[in-house]
């Protein structure tokens, strides 16, 4: 703080650190939460989605069973619970191999049991009742068939990984995956160049690097807090359209768990930056005690 | 002594410029990225509406009722001895509430009538799609249940019959002029019309799943009569 000439460059690399530590953050995060399938299958089993998911389409059957006379026995009987936690899990597995490049996008699920239920249920119906197996019949059982597996697949995607897919998210964001690791190395590296020319320029009066550092990362986390601090207070996302519980559970589950591993990088930053000012005053007050 | 102030003076402006920096370049980076974020959010910022309604800010509960849904039930007056009028006006009800009671003499029960259309809402009555006009209004007020339930004996209807629908602004009553039979995706009974007619339709009944067909009443308005005082035709509960 001595030198003048020192100042407007260490200004200005302390608000480029800013901006570095920001983007660290955001990779950082976007990486290891965001970009993790552990973090979505964590919130299915915390949340018990599965059991959620399976009490959605049950309720769904027993309202259908009031225009098809079809009991919702015949379709909930096949759909086990292991059975969807299979599928929930698989789809979302099958949804990050797909973004990150590794495989192919699949929406294929195993529903023999389930067709095998209903035509069962059919055929029963109609040898009891002496309906003529035509072509009518079998359209019926088609269509009966069809719709039973755009229930469960609908109700069962509880991220929306299939609508993500259908609309072109997931290939954009296949396309800049590959940079994201990239960035976040040119991000470190940036704030480690940050670092290095600070201390260069407080070469001659050394623990005004401590000022510098501190400064850049209490504003740093400033700017991250504001946001996850509004979301958070004001319950942003428990305002999402879509409320049927499984999949409004694990949405504003998943994107509050965004915002709290944020918030945590926020305050982590703030809390350094608070600490390197605290440690450059107790420096400054005890060299001026000495002199 | 000179010496001593300008020290003085020295630091209390290095105090100074140490502390209004952290200010500036605070300033600095929120104006940095305002700048940065305003284009982005402009552009998200309708899908943002659209996917974030403050007016939804519910969380679902575990009984089945679909969060934000707000079901009311209304006691609706059917027997009304105060004074009338011809005209007067309709009162909006929100999505979910029970605004009418659809009666005739074919019908062994009175059908409550909930407006908007949502599965839990045909588990408790008919319902009246929000986009058709309310029962008063000229145009056409497309009302519909489960043929199972609450309308099981729409089919008795017949051309000629008095359909009377009690609001909580008014009792009107309609004729049915034609029992229609159509296929779920034919909309020529419950497009907007210009004429007042009610329009009552379910599923036809069919032995073995979902029909495709749907069966129906049009009918027209014959007397109208809305309350003097509104207020007097309901009394809501939650």
């Amino acid at each position: 703080m001595k030198n003048k000439k020192t100042y407007i460059p260490c200004v200005l690399i302390a608000i480029i650190l800013v901006f570095s530590m920001l983007g660290t953050g955001i990779c950082i995060i976007s990486n290891k939460v965001i970009l993790n399938e552990n973090t979505c299958i964590k919130i299915i089993d915390e949340k018990d989605l599965t059991s959620k998911t399976r009490n959605y389409i049950e309720k769904t059957f027993n309202e259908k069973y009031n225009s098809t006379g079809i009991p919702p026995e015949v379709y909930m009987n096949s759909i086990s619970q292991e059975w969807l936690d299979d599928i929930i899990k698989n789809r979302i597995s099958n949804a990050f191999l797909y973004v990150k490049n590794q495989s192919e996008y699949s929406k294929d699920i195993d529903f023999d049991a389930l067709d095998a239920s209903i035509t069962n249920f059919f055929e029963n119906y109609a040898d009891e009742n002496g309906y003529i197996k035509d072509s009518s019949y079998n359209d019926k059982l088609k269509k009966e068939i069809d719709t039973a597996h755009k229930i469960i697949n609908s109700s069962a995607d509880i991220f929306k990984t299939d609508t993500l897919y259908d609309r072109g998210v997931f290939n954009q964001v296949r396309r800049y995956i590959g940079y994201l690791e990239k960035l976040t190395y040119l991000f470190v590296i940036a704030d480690i160049i940050c670092i290095i020319m600070l201390l260069l320029l407080c070469i001659k009066n050394i623990r005004d690097i401590l000022y510098w550092l501190g400064i850049s990362f209490i504003i740093s986390g400033i700017i991250g807090l504001v946001p996850c601090v509004y979301i958070t207070s004001s319950d942003y996302f428990d305002a999402f359209v879509i409320k049927q519980e499984q999949i409004f559970t694990a949405f504003t589950t998943f994107m509050y768990r965004i915002t709290d591993s944020f918030t945590v990088f926020e305050i982590a930053l703030l809390a350094f930056g608070v600490l390197e000012i605290i440690i450059h005053t107790i420096i400054n007050r005890i060299k001026k005690y000495n002199s | 002594m000179n010496e001593d102030k300008k020290n003085e003076s020295k630091k209390s402006g290095r105090l100074l410029i140490s502390v209004l920096t952290p200010i500036f370049i605070l300033i600095i980076c929120l104006g940095i990225t305002i700048v940065a974020v305003i284009k982005p959010y402009n552009k998200i910022s309708t899908y943002l509406n659209l996917a974030f309604m403050d007016s939804l800010k519910t969380i679902p509960d575990t009984n089945g009722i679909t969060a934000g849904l707000n079901i009311k039930e209304n006691e609706i007056k059917v027997e009304y001895d105060k004074e009338f009028s011809e005209t007067g006006k309709v009162i909006r009800p929100s999505f979910g509430e029970q605004f009418a009671i659809i009666s005739s003499d074919k019908f062994e029960l009175d059908v409550p009538v909930y407006w908007g259309s949502n599965s839990e809402l045909f588990e408790r009555g008919a319902c009246q799609s929000s986009s058709s006009m309310l029962i008063g209004e000229i145009g056409n007020a497309v009302i519909s249940a489960h043929v199972n339930t609450f309308f099981s004996e729409l089919e008795k209807l017949e051309s000629g019959d008095k359909v009377e629908v009690a609001t909580n602004y008014g009792i009107f009553t309609y004729e049915v002029t034609e029992t229609v039979e159509f296929k779920k995706s034919n909309k020529k009974y419950i497009i907007p019309k210009d004429e007042e007619v009610l329009t009552l339709y379910t599923c036809k009944p069919d032995v073995l799943g979902a029909s495709d067909l749907r069966i129906g009443a049009v009918c027209k308005v014959v007397d109208k009569k809305f309350y003097i005082n509104s207020e007097d035709g309901q009394k809501g509960e939650q």
